[in-house]
């Protein structure tokens, strides 16, 4: 790695958008108006670029895994740099980084036809864009920063990106509320990181990742001192609930389903491809942490395999095609801090990458047919619409069948290889991710079979048409990378899978040095063939391609019975309903969770807080008036010194050189 | 018999340093307080002469000083008068009272 | 050495003076073309100073009298003259028809002015170009719009920066007194300084001439009891030009303070100290209390503007500290805060004169209720100078408050003012918090209340580019201070290397030593 080029491009990574933005803001309303992509698109085209060079550095270099490069120091003194602004590049930096700008750079243009009403630009457009710039300027800061300030700040700004996104349509009552709900629901997990990074602080005294890891690696805290693991413990924990609430996951899931009133665009940039990985990002980043408290670890699997199977369960009766998408992507992410809990982060962050090609297709084909039929996404109203949008289902339907994890397909591969970690780790945490497997081809194709297939149905009035090109081109870029992108994790094995093909390919060993610290301080691991305890009887009876076969087998499963439910005998499914009612509606109503925090926990809090308000007019008010009343009475008593005649001005300032003078004289000569 | 040392000049320019200022402060015409400003400036004049008279050091700082003051001091009378006539062309008057629109 | 040779050190000035002949002949032209002219000619002048400055980088300055260039040099005129782009462009609609020539002509010689302030080495020099820094602005408020409360202002700015700089000037007749030299700083031979280390600071000329310097340079700077013109001042005049009127002389006044203290060793007699001490509490708390009871916005920024030079006095009580950061090097917080102040000053003043209510120039919060909704870069534009005036990151002022309060810590415990400067600092982090209060009243304004009637965006591109590189400024010097901040470093090399190290940082081996004469 040349360490010009990498500051160089790394810097161009996160400006080159942020100008975009800015120029869109600045100059989209008078000057740009309909044009108002172009700055956004070059910028983030342009990171792109930077992106694939950096790639290549870090494919390049030989021995030399990791580069921090210090870009300038913010605040410094002459004795010593307080902080500085430095960036990390490694294979995981690089692969985040292409995944992020990659997919910005479709859903900007696929944008650039969604954001249009009868090709009008919709109100707010060059606002759209650049929030966009914006957002892709915070991400890349957050997988770019080489010490935590920076991600904290990264992290941050995406939040508020997220928020400003999520309100985009602020005028629609939902829309607004759901920002809210995103923004204090990000809250509650982003005190508990900052209180980690604070942490980090007290205990290491650097926020540098290398300086942290370094310590974190040798055991030993500033002083010099043992960490205990206790210690340890606390600060992934709290991490980790930043990771929670930013990668939605249980019990902090719940502003993600929601966060679909904002644009199409948007669910698959930031809520689906990529701020939400960003937690992903950040327990691997911190792997050394996490891997040295197996109590951390076993939470992270416990809570991703509860998340995955638990969101997998609500998204079988949704009828919302993004809701069903929003589950599926809490679900998602289940599986990969399931990955990342038994030790096979480089599984996790593979099914990081392939998820995002997958997943944004998904939601941008779903946008697409929201376009199509005036903004409705609930396939009560429509159905059939394979024969009017033949793109669209096309794509979407290969991006339903790397969700569902057909064999071959990109979800499969990585899928596939979490759980087979998982049954290493424990045979409860497999079984798990298999049954959701199971689940995720099921409510995947009854979306698919329910919105593309039948009699065709549209809403009345609405004049449905295949969307134009420029939302057709991400569609078809991002499908073939929904079929392929997998074959980077894999290799051509003579008698593996089907016959060909091996896991575990370049991908891995690309990432190898990354996710060391999981195989040094890891207890169990697949590749090292190293077993946990319990799970000797799946591994004596499965092998991993048998696994594979097992898999693929249930997404067959899964489609077959979407299949008969909703295309072949609907009467079936209404019949299965009537005879679970309870079940239904409980799924229906996703838990009821949403009801019980509000009636459990924001209820109760309005209650305080109106009592804090009380407390507040009167006792605080009070002492705020009081306080502001020293300096204000102290005004207008020295107001009269500013009369307004030139001579009482300069009999002040002659009285007062006179009072300093003497002051000034007796104080020398006394 | 007494001899005019450099104590005296100082307390003369003292004197008229204050003069100045009291006219400053007590003129309501504008161009009386811009004979305060000029008393002033002149007192500063008796002081850079009478320091360059009785310095030990050789040179002629004081004295040229003192032109260059005397310079200055025209310039900014010339600046003074046509903030007067700026002041009389909006208010009708130099009286510098009636200027109290700002305040506070 | 040919007369090129020796002129070539001075040759921004002299570019800045050509140009003000230029432009005062042109601007008597009966042709409207020409005079439309005038501005462009003025950002080509400016340019052109900016060129010569990075080209002289050989700065001998033997061949001059009364002159002296070092690293303090170098920045004010970086500093200097790139403000002075951005005050032009925010000036550009400013003067009437006609009126360009001796508006522009006026503007060049002010900033010609700090430059030479910069670079003088004799006290002749100091007050010939602080008045000429000053002189040019009394003229140009009262040129600044036709309104009887210019013409006011024009007069109570003249008349009492007239009493100020007599006094500046009575006092250095004192220190000339002392020292037989009007010469500042030389290596060998007579000068200021070198009298000020062989007789120390406490001798009745020297204690009284500097009190009197200091406080003519305190008008300059608008420190109570000096401050009484600033509110009225601000007001009277055009926006764009408050702008000006709250960069050019404040500069002037501490970079000559600066110079100043540097000729006295930064080794003040006690009483001095105290003085300079009291001013500055004095400064801080009368700013921001009446700033309070303000309803006018450009009598709060103007109040806000002596609350800012009180937060800076005690950036020159710390004093420099070679080769620290701004950390703890006084005068680099002061030399960094001050661009940042004109900056954050500058962008609000744009905002105002950028709007028009009713056909009149903003001016009360009044008149910006509801900006958000009529002009919304505008009401971002303002919102970010608002809080950098009240230091909250992520603004540039929040990083100058940073480094101005913490130098305060930089004295050594032993140090007699360490106990005092922690006590200002503390003041100043209260004072910061009221004046959050009013700025935040600002930004409530723009963007909480109902739109009033009438309120419209004038003023054309030049202003739209002045103030939004003043706002993106805020934000760019925050998240990367670095090359602002290693410059101002430096600018303190020539001024802090007459000072025996009297300022232990934690950690540094040189044991604390007072080097005061006793």
């Amino acid at each position: 790695m040349v360490e010009g080029t990498i500051s160089t491009w790394s810097m161009l990574i996160m400006l080159l958008p942020l100008l975009g933005a800015v120029l869109a803001g600045a100059l989209g309303p008078t000057v740009l108006k309909g044009r108002s992509h172009w700055p956004v698109l070059l910028g983030v085209g342009g990171a792109l670029v930077g992106a694939v060079v950096i790639f290549g550095q870090v494919r390049d270099a030989h021995d030399e895994h990791q580069m921090v490069v210090p870009l300038y120091d913010w605040i410094s003194t002459g004795a010593g740099t307080w902080f500085s602004v430095s960036v990390l590049v490694d294979p995981l930096t690089s692969i985040m980084l292409l995944v992020v700008t990659g997919v910005s750079l479709l859903v900007v243009i696929y944008a650039r036809g969604y954001m249009r009403d009868h090709n009008e630009p919709v109100r707010g457009y060059e606002r759209f864009f650049a929030y966009i710039g914006l957002f892709v300027f915070s991400m890349c800061a957050l997988v770019l920063g080489g010490n935590f300030l920076l991600l904290y700040l990264g992290w941050e700004a995406v939040g508020l990106c997220s928020y400003l996104l999520i309100g985009f349509y602020y005028d629609k009552p939902a829309a607004a509320a759901a920002a809210k709900k995103a923004f204090l629901v990000n809250r509650i997990g982003d005190f508990g990181f900052g209180l980690g990074i604070l942490l980090i602080y007290l205990t290491f005294n650097s926020l540098d990742y290398q300086t942290v890891f370094a310590m974190v690696e040798m055991g030993f805290d500033a002083a010099g001192d043992k960490v205990s693991t206790g210690r340890f413990t606390a600060i992934a924990l709290l991490l980790f609930c930043g990771a929670v609430g930013k990668s939605a996951q249980f019990p902090l899931y719940v502003w993600l389903p929601d966060a679909m009133e904002g644009p199409s665009p948007v669910s698959a940039l930031i809520h689906a491809a990529t701020m939400v990985t960003a937690g992903v990002y950040m327990v691997v980043r911190c792997g050394a942490i996490f891997a040295a408290s197996p109590t951390a670890m076993a939470v992270v699997a416990c809570v991703g395999a509860f998340t995955a199977f638990f969101a997998a369960t609500m998204a079988l009766v949704q009828t919302d095609m993004k809701r069903i998408l929003a589950y599926s992507t809490v679900s998602q992410l289940g599986y990969m801090f399931l990955g990342l809990g038994v030790f096979a982060a480089e599984a996790a962050v593979f099914h990081l990458y392939t998820h995002a090609f997958f997943k944004a297709l998904l939601f941008l084909g779903a946008g697409s047919v929201m376009h199509a039929m005036g903004g409705k996404i609930d396939f009560r109203e429509f159905g059939g619409l394979r024969r009017i949008m033949p793109w669209t289902y096309a794509t979407m339907l290969i991006g339903s069948l790397a969700l569902a994890g057909f064999p071959l397909l990109a979800g499969f591969w990585s899928k596939d290889e979490i759980i087979h970690a998982a049954f290493a780790q424990d045979w409860l945490l497999g079984t798990v991710g298999l049954v959701t497997a199971l689940m995720t081809s099921f409510y995947t194709f009854r979306m698919v079979f329910r919105a593309f297939h039948g009699v065709t149905r549209v809403p009345e009035g609405v004049h449905a048409h295949e969307s134009g090109g420029w939302m057709l081109v991400p569609l078809v870029v991002l499908a073939i990378g929904a079929i392929f992108a997998g074959y980077a994790g894999v290799t051509m094995h003579p008698g593996g899978f089907v016959g060909l093909f091996e896991p575990h390919g370049w991908f891995h060993h690309f990432l190898e040095p990354v996710v060391e610290p999981f195989k040094v301080n890891g207890v169990g691991h697949v590749a090292a063939g190293h077993v946990g305890e319990g799970s000797g009887w799946v591994v004596a009876h499965l092998s991993h391609y048998g696994l594979m076969y097992a898999s693929s087998a249930l997404a067959l499963i899964g489609i077959g019975i979407a299949y008969v439910l909703c295309v072949d005998s609907p009467m079936l499914a209404a019949v299965i309903r009537r005879a679970f009612p309870r079940t239904h509606e409980v799924l229906y109503n996703k838990y009821y969770v949403d009801e019980a925090c509000i009636r459990w926990i924001v209820e109760p809090l309005k209650r305080a807080g109106r009592f804090c308000v009380g407390v507040d007019n009167f006792v605080i008010d009070g002492i705020v008036w009081f306080v502001t009343a020293v300096p204000r009475g102290l005004g207008w008593g020295l107001r009269g010194l500013q009369q307004g005649a030139l001579q009482g001005y300069a009999a002040s300032m002659v009285v007062g050189l006179a009072l300093l003078l003497v002051i000034v004289l007796f104080g020398t000569w006394t | 018999m007494l001899t005019i040392g450099l104590m005296h000049y100082l307390v003369l320019s003292a004197a008229i340093f204050c003069c100045g200022i009291f006219v400053m402060i007590t003129k309501r015409n504008a161009i009386g307080i811009l004979i305060g400003v000029e008393l002033v400036l002149n007192s500063v004049n008796v002081n850079f002469i009478a320091f360059d008279r009785y310095s030990q050091q050789p040179g002629f700082d004081g004295q040229i000083t003192a032109l260059f003051v005397i310079v200055l001091a025209a310039a900014e009378a010339a600046v003074a008068v046509a903030i007067c006539m700026n002041l009389y062309k909006n208010i009708n008057t130099i009286d510098v009272d009636r200027g109290d629109a700002l305040h506070g | 050495m040919t007369l090129t040779e020796m002129l070539m050190p001075v040759a921004p000035e002299l570019t800045l003076l050509i140009g003000v002949c230029a432009v005062f002949l042109l601007g008597v032209s009966k042709r409207p073309a020409v005079r439309s002219a005038i501005a462009p000619l003025t950002l080509v002048i400016l340019l052109g100073s900016l060129v010569a400055t990075a080209m002289c980088s050989d700065l001998d300055a033997s061949g001059l009298v009364g002159l002296a260039f070092d690293e303090l040099t170098g920045y004010v005129r970086w500093i200097t003259l790139a403000m002075g782009v951005l005050l032009l462009l925010v000036n550009w609609r400013v003067p009437t028809d006609g009126e360009q020539g001796e508006y522009f002509g006026l503007m060049l010689c002010s900033i010609a002015g700090v430059l030479l302030t910069a670079s003088a080495n004799d006290l002749v020099v100091l007050f010939f170009a602080i008045e000429l820094v000053s002189v040019p602005t009394y003229v140009m408020v009262a040129l600044s719009r036709t309104d009887q409360r210019a013409s006011e202002a024009a007069l109570k700015y003249f008349f009492l920066g007239a009493l100020s700089a007599a006094v500046m000037v009575y006092g250095f007749s004192f220190l000339y007194g002392l020292a037989g030299t009007t010469t500042m700083m030389a290596s060998g031979g007579d000068s200021l300084q070198a009298t000020f280390a062989e007789v120390g600071a406490i001798n009745a000329f020297a204690v009284v001439g500097l009190l009197l310097a200091m406080a003519g340079l305190s008008f300059k700077v608008a420190v109570v009891p000096f401050h009484a013109y600033a509110p009225d001042v601000y007001e009277g005049a055009a926006s764009p030009l408050t702008g000006l009127l709250g960069f050019l002389p404040k500069l002037a006044g501490f970079v000559a303070l600066i110079r100043l203290l540097t000729v006295c060793h930064w080794a003040l007699p006690d009483s001095l100290m105290w003085m300079m001490w009291i001013m500055a509490v004095a400064t801080m708390i009368f700013g921001n209390v009446l700033a309070l009871l303000q309803t006018n916005v450009k009598r709060i920024l103007a109040y806000s503007s002596i609350s800012h030079s009180g937060y800076m006095m005690i950036g020159l009580l710390v004093g420099p500290v070679l080769g620290e950061g701004p950390m703890h090097d006084g005068v680099a917080a002061v030399l960094f805060y001050i661009v940042i102040y004109g900056l954050m000053n500058l962008g609000a003043f744009a905002v105002l004169s950028g709007l028009n209510v009713r056909g009149e120039a903003a001016e009360t919060l009044d008149d910006l209720a509801g900006l958000s909704r009529r002009a919304p870069m505008m009401a971002i534009a303002m919102a970010v100078c608002a809080f950098s005036l009240m230091g909250f990151p992520p603004t540039a002022g929040f990083l100058g408050k940073v480094y101005i309060f913490s130098s305060a810590f930089s004295l050594s415990d032993a140090h007699p003012f360490h106990g005092p400067l922690v006590t200002l600092a503390v003041i100043g982090v209260i004072n910061s918090a009221i004046g959050a209060v009013y700025y935040l009243r600002i930004a409530g304004y723009c963007f909480l209340r109902e739109p009033g009637d009438g309120l419209k965006r004038v003023g054309g591109v030049m202003p739209g580019l002045g103030l939004a590189v003043c706002s993106l400024a805020m934000i760019v010097l925050f998240i990367r201070p670095t090359d602002l901040v290693n410059r101002a470093k430096s600018a303190t090399a020539s001024v802090g290397s007459s000072v025996v190290t009297r300022v232990a940082v934690a950690g540094a081996e040189t044991p604390p030593s007072d080097t005061r004469p006793q």
